[in-house]
């Protein structure tokens, strides 16, 4: 992060949460620049996955603000598609259209949103699925890809509207070890690229590789802050080592 | 054997009647349960509960009940007898057709109510990551999950209907069933006649079946019906 940079990518500030009465998120600070990793990690139930789905106003929010370039968020339809132009998702267990091929679910939202002609839309989504290295795949339906190659397909669905930012939800989690390997080659090719990404996993080799900084989230509350190095070598709160104890083997 | 194919001939000429009987009252419910489970999805609350308890009643009650009801008991009410109703409602036939609607709307209703309650929140959530509005979230999201979620147990409501429609030959309708019964009551042969309207029934049943399913496959489902396939 250069000083005096430009705008933030993502700037969450106060941000809290309620479901109900209970707590989720609590007073969130996040800022994040163009271009930046970001791996948030963190115990089950600590609210990175509600974090992140505020970011793309699948979930509302009750206190603070969340601006994705200068767009802030608002649960107003208009601002909702707005700021969803600008960032890409991808979920755990995929969520691909299981009645659509490969092809037709990257191409569905170019002509449906974007208005993009089908033979454009038809081009860059196979532009895509060959950064996924899938483009042979592009006829089948999802349910006959192996989940690797399913998650791989969700990237490309997403990146296929050209966000400006890629929230990702423990995108390996649901996926046999044998294939965590090539989504997360996929997505370090998506850094490699300058693409703007918050990721949450449990992956704390890919982590450490690829992170600018880890986020670490207990109970609601960003409880620390680091990069790589300093987040693994040198925690500074007693929860985040007591954490990276049972994780980090 | 000439008998039995002079009983053959002699029933199907309820053919038409049975499945005409079938065939309207299944459209006419279909297309009502479609208003009524989207108003009970659209507008829940109050009125959406008074909806979904009147459905629960008509399919608690039996539709041989209905019938009577209809066919015995609306002729007495004078808003009936003395307007243009009386044409539609002295007609036996066209009160068979108003009861089994009925009765399959109430049916059908819960199954489309239970087939978008099952649509997975993933589904709709990946469509509206994507930017898509609700409307086309519910055509590639929502759609195609009630689809699969209600076709097989809808499959089975209109076999059911399929077989209901029977009771008609109770309030004079002349169908299969009701010639089948004349036929028995009219030689006191009991199983021939019987057991030929039971194989004719058979055949309606299969080829419903088979026009359902590939209907099936044709609109829907790429992905899932190959993922079964599998
Ligand atoms: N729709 C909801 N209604 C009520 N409570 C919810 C809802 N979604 C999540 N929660 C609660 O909010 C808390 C945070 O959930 P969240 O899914 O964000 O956690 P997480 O950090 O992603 O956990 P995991 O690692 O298990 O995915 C949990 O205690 C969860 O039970
Ligand atoms: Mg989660």
């Amino acid at each position: 992060m250069t000083e005096g940079s430009p705008a933030p990518a993502i700037e969450i500030s106060s941000m809290s949460k309620w479901f109900g009465p209970f707590q989720v998120l609590d007073d969130i600070d996040l800022k994040v620049m163009p271009g930046e990793r970001i791996v948030v990690c963190g115990p089950s139930g600590s609210g990175k996955s509600t974090m992140i789905r505020c970011i793309n106003g699948l979930e509302p929010f009750q206190k603070g603000r969340i601006a994705v370039h200068g767009q802030e968020l608002i649960q107003k339809a208009r601002t909702l598609d707005a700021v969803r132009k600008n960032v890409g998702m991808v979920f755990q267990q995929f969520n691909l259209f299981p009645h659509l091929t490969v092809l037709d679910n990257c191409t569905l939202a170019q002509r449906w949103v974007h208005k993009v002609p089908r033979a454009a839309a038809e081009k860059i989504a196979m532009a895509q699925l060959e950064k996924v290295r899938i483009p042979e795949q592009s006829r089948k339906y999802p349910s006959q890809l192996s989940g690797g190659q399913q998650q791989r397909v969700a990237i490309a669905r997403s990146l296929c509207l050209r966000p400006k930012v890629m929230l990702f939800d423990e995108p390996t989690s649901s996926l046999d070890p044998e294939m965590v390997r090539e989504v997360l080659d996929t997505m370090a090719d998506l850094a490699r690229d300058g693409m703007t990404i918050i990721c949450v996993t449990h992956e704390m080799g890919f982590a450490r590789g690829i992170a600018d900084r880890i986020v670490f989230m207990d109970q609601g509350k960003v409880v620390e802050e680091a990069p790589p190095a300093e987040f693994f070598d040198k925690p500074r709160e007693a929860r985040t080592r007591k954490f990276l104890d049972q994780v980090v083997r | 054997m000439t008998v039995l194919l002079g009983y053959l001939h002699e029933i199907l000429q309820g053919l038409t009647t049975t499945l005409s009987l079938f065939l309207i009252s299944l459209v006419i419910g279909f297309v009502a349960a479609t208003i009524v489970a989207a108003f009970q999805i659209r507008f829940p609350g109050v009125l959406a509960g008074a909806v979904w308890s009147l459905m629960f009643c008509i399919r608690g009650v039996p539709l041989l009940l209905i019938l009577y009801v209809v066919y015995y008991g609306f002729p007495l009410l004078p808003f009936i007898r003395e307007t243009a109703l009386w044409t539609v409602f002295a007609s036996p036939y066209w009160c068979a057709i108003i009861c089994l609607a009925f009765v399959e709307m109430a049916f059908t209703s819960e199954i489309i109510r239970g087939a978008y309650y099952q649509t997975p929140k993933e589904q709709v959530e990946a469509a509206r990551s994507l930017g898509l509005s609700s409307f086309q979230t519910f055509r590639v999201a929502i759609l195609p999950a009630m689809l699969r979620n209600g076709f097989p147990p809808y499959t089975t409501e209109v076999i059911l209907l399929c077989k209901s429609t029977a009771l008609a030959f109770t309030i004079t309708v002349m169908d299969i069933m009701g010639y089948a019964n004349e036929i028995r009551a009219r030689t006191l042969d009991i199983y021939q006649p019987l057991l030929i309207a039971g194989a004719i029934y058979i055949c309606t049943v299969v080829v419903t079946r088979l026009i359902l399913s590939s209907l099936f496959n044709m609109i829907a489902v790429g992905g899932a019906e190959t993922a079964d396939q599998k």
